[in-house]
């Protein structure tokens, strides 16, 4: 009696090993760029939940990867990489290399014509499922403009934005919180992210793009962007703390009714809201650099999957990509960000709630892509943010900054 | 005899491989890699021949590295070896809650240098605990962390606090190994604390000053992790070690050839460096001997 109790136990062991082993052989593997507290990552988990129920050969673990983009990058050197992984603005630049092409994929003719430029290569070929579109301008709180008597939409060009900080600090607030950590100063290159462009790119009779991408640039003009930064700082229109803050600190700020705009996405707004969700947040185009120019938009790739091009589970990975284009989990990602979809149709749409009244504004106003992602080699991003801090730190003068940016600018283009 | 020798050298030979695989060949391919513009994760490159050791030569910001790197490396030497001794000479003496304080001043370095760092970012923010003393005693509040000069002296400054402990227990181990006879008979000569010290204790304590400059150079020339978890370089690229400087190199400027160059100096610079403070080090206690 004990050994055939022993001899059953030993075979159902076996099977249930089998079996794990057999879900296991399919276990897919999904890498995210947020933390696991972010309301993204919950969501592509319930999704990925909802894919297995009906896939039950299948496992799926999504993972928030800490420090991910250089956890990324290791994993790209050692080519051992998740099946699926989020591309945070970068699946042509950085990416694609070890992407699948998704092009024959039956959600690809979907694909939002905002973002189709920017998620495909010089070959046409595109790499990414985009959930929704970046589209960004400079984030307000409205209370703190109202009181100081500034109406955001009559802000046209930096002229104008300056003399509205000028009304905001006179009001008592700050005019920009700019975060501004000298240890994390990535907060400095989303300022030239979102001023650059003005600057360099959107004048239609007079821009760099060209001379951007073929390297004849002359870094000169470069002076006239990062100077900006450092007006706003002699005339006091930045945060006090602009070498010590941090990007919570900008919600924050934001929440509290001491600070009128920030130079980020609307996910800054996100941010306020976790604060003072009773606040009244929006925003408008960036201004332009004079007269003869009108604001823009920053857009981008915001949430996106991505396919190993030598995942193990391709098949499997594909399918999974595929349940993901479905409307109802591509609209339930746009709507956690507020941003319009990344597939188009009569199915997809997303709920942008307090921000729909500025989405209505901003038709018809021209979007431009990340300037960093778009016209600077990649690895510049980090040179941005450190010569932008050390001209706010002033370890720093103008020459060396501009010095610097042409340095990394030929050398990266070089690779 | 000979045989038995022989048979004995198998049994390092498993160290010999793990040694080969985990550091030589690392180490040989970093070298490699500083002659390519190899981007840190792409699978294609090429070679570019001297380009990036030469720029270790005109890149400002190495050079602000190297600089930064010999303050963190000798002013934390001898910051600790002040501190290190006078507390070592102060809890050698029998009192009441001597083992506390030994514990004490020993607990720092039982906390990860980030944490540290860590703790050290919210002191010295505007609203941080640091101004507040300093508002306290009629003073302004100070970006600590946004000044070169302010921000290096705080990466030293922490640095020296965190790992002083170690100074003190080898300096308090190397007094214990005294012989009290030496003192009994200096007492007999007539000699008063101070030449007791400076006649019998610091020659002494020679081989224990040995170790703990050479351990606390290394660490501070090879200083990353404070560095990293207090300014991260920052502000701009004013207070880089070489080696926060070689891991943002790498990862975020995507300069892996050029990041590697730099790795073979900072191993240069390190090897150069205990070199000739061992042999300086050795001399003299080949004279006091």
């Amino acid at each position: 009696m004990k050994k055939s109790i022993w001899r059953t136990g030993f075979v159902v062991a076996m099977a249930a090993t089998a079996v794990a082993a057999s879900a296991a052989e399919r276990r897919l593997t999904v890498a995210l760029n947020v933390s696991q507290a972010d309301a993204t990552f919950t969501a592509v988990t319930a999704i990925a939940k909802d894919y297995v129920k009906q896939h039950p050969g299948v496992a799926i673990d999504v993972v928030a990867l800490p420090v991910y983009e250089q956890t990324m990058k290791t994993k790209m050197a050692a080519n051992d990489l998740p099946d699926l992984w989020s591309t945070h603005g970068w699946s042509v630049a950085r990416y694609s290399e070890y992407l699948t092409p998704l092009n024959d994929q039956p959600w690809f003719g979907k694909i939002n014509p905002t973002i189709k430029p920017v998620i495909t290569d010089k070959a046409g070929k595109v790499f990414v499922l985009p959930f929704d579109v970046d589209v960004a301008g400079i984030a307000f709180n409205r209370a703190v403009l109202d009181k100081a008597g500034v109406d955001p939409f009559g802000i046209k060009t930096w002229d104008d934005f300056k003399a509205a900080c000028a009304k905001v600090k006179a009001s008592g607030k700050i005019p920009v919180h700019i975060g501004g950590s000298a240890k994390d100063s990535w907060t400095v290159g989303n300022f030239y992210d979102w001023v650059a462009p003005s600057f360099l790119i959107t004048n239609e009779k007079k821009n760099f793009r060209t001379a951007l991408k073929d390297g004849s640039f002359d870094w000169k003009s470069w002076g006239q962007v990062a100077k900006l930064l450092v007006e706003f700082r002699d005339a006091g229109y930045l945060n006090p703390d602009y070498t010590q803050g941090t990007w919570q600190d900008v919600g924050q700020k934001m929440a509290a009714g001491e600070a009128a705009f920030g130079f980020y996405g609307n996910n800054v707004i996100g941010e306020a809201k976790k604060f003072n969700p009773a606040g009244k947040y929006g925003f408008i185009p960036v201004p332009a650099a004079g007269k003869d120019d009108a604001p823009s938009l920053i857009t981008g790739e915001r949430v996106t999957l991505g396919v190993w091009k030598d995942s193990k589970h391709k098949a499997d990975a594909l399918e999974f990509l595929g349940f993901c284009a479905r409307p109802e989990n591509v609209n339930r990602i746009a709507t956690i960000n507020g941003n319009p979809t990344g597939l188009v149709g009569s199915a997809y749409r997303s709920e942008q709630g307090d921000l729909s009244p500025y989405f209505a504004k901003i038709g018809g106003v021209r979007g431009f892509p990340y300037f960093d992602r778009e016209y600077l080699p990649n690895g510049m991003w980090d040179s941005m943010c450190n010569t932008g801090m050390g001209l706010l730190a002033n370890t720093m003068n103008l020459d060396q900054a501009i010095a610097k940016m042409k340095e990394d600018y030929l050398s990266l283009r070089g690779q | 005899m000979e045989r038995t020798y022989r048979s004995a050298n198998v049994f390092y030979i498993p160290a010999l491989i793990l040694f080969g695989v985990f550091v030589v060949y690392p180490f040989l391919d970093g070298v490699r890699i500083a002659f390519t513009n190899w981007n840190g994760y792409s699978r294609s490159y090429s070679y570019v021949g001297l380009r990036n050791l030469a720029r270790l030569f005109s890149d400002r910001n190495v050079r602000l590295a190297f600089g930064n790197s010999l303050i963190y490396g000798f002013g934390s030497t001898i910051l600790q070896q002040i501190l290190g001794l006078s507390a070592a000479v102060l809890l050698d003496k029998k009192f009441p809650g001597r083992t506390v304080a030994r514990t004490i001043l020993y607990l720092p370095v039982l906390v990860p240098a980030v944490t540290m760092g860590y703790m050290w970012v919210q002191l010295l923010r505007l609203d941080g605990g640091v101004n507040d003393l300093v508002q306290v005693l009629g003073g302004h509040r100070v970006l600590w962390l946004s000044d070169r000069a302010l921000a290096v002296g705080a990466v030293v400054a922490v640095n020296t606090l965190q790992y002083m402990g170690i100074s003190m227990v080898i300096y308090l181990a190397g007094m214990q190994a005294i012989p009290s006879v030496y003192y009994e008979a200096a007492q007999l000569d007539g000699a008063g604390p101070w030449e007791q010290f400076r006649g019998i204790t610091i020659p002494l304590l020679y081989p224990a000053f040995a170790t703990s400059i050479t351990l606390n150079l290394i660490g501070g020339l090879k200083l990353f992790d404070l560095v990293w978890a207090l300014t991260s370089g920052g502000p701009g690229y004013t207070t880089h070690s070489l080696a926060t400087l070689i891991y943002s190199s790498y990862f975020e400027s995507q300069l892996a050839g050029f990041a590697s160059a730099n790795g073979i100096m900072l191993f240069a610079t390190i090897l150069a460096i205990t070199a000739m403070l061992q042999a300086g080090l050795r001399r003299t206690e080949v004279e006091l001997s």
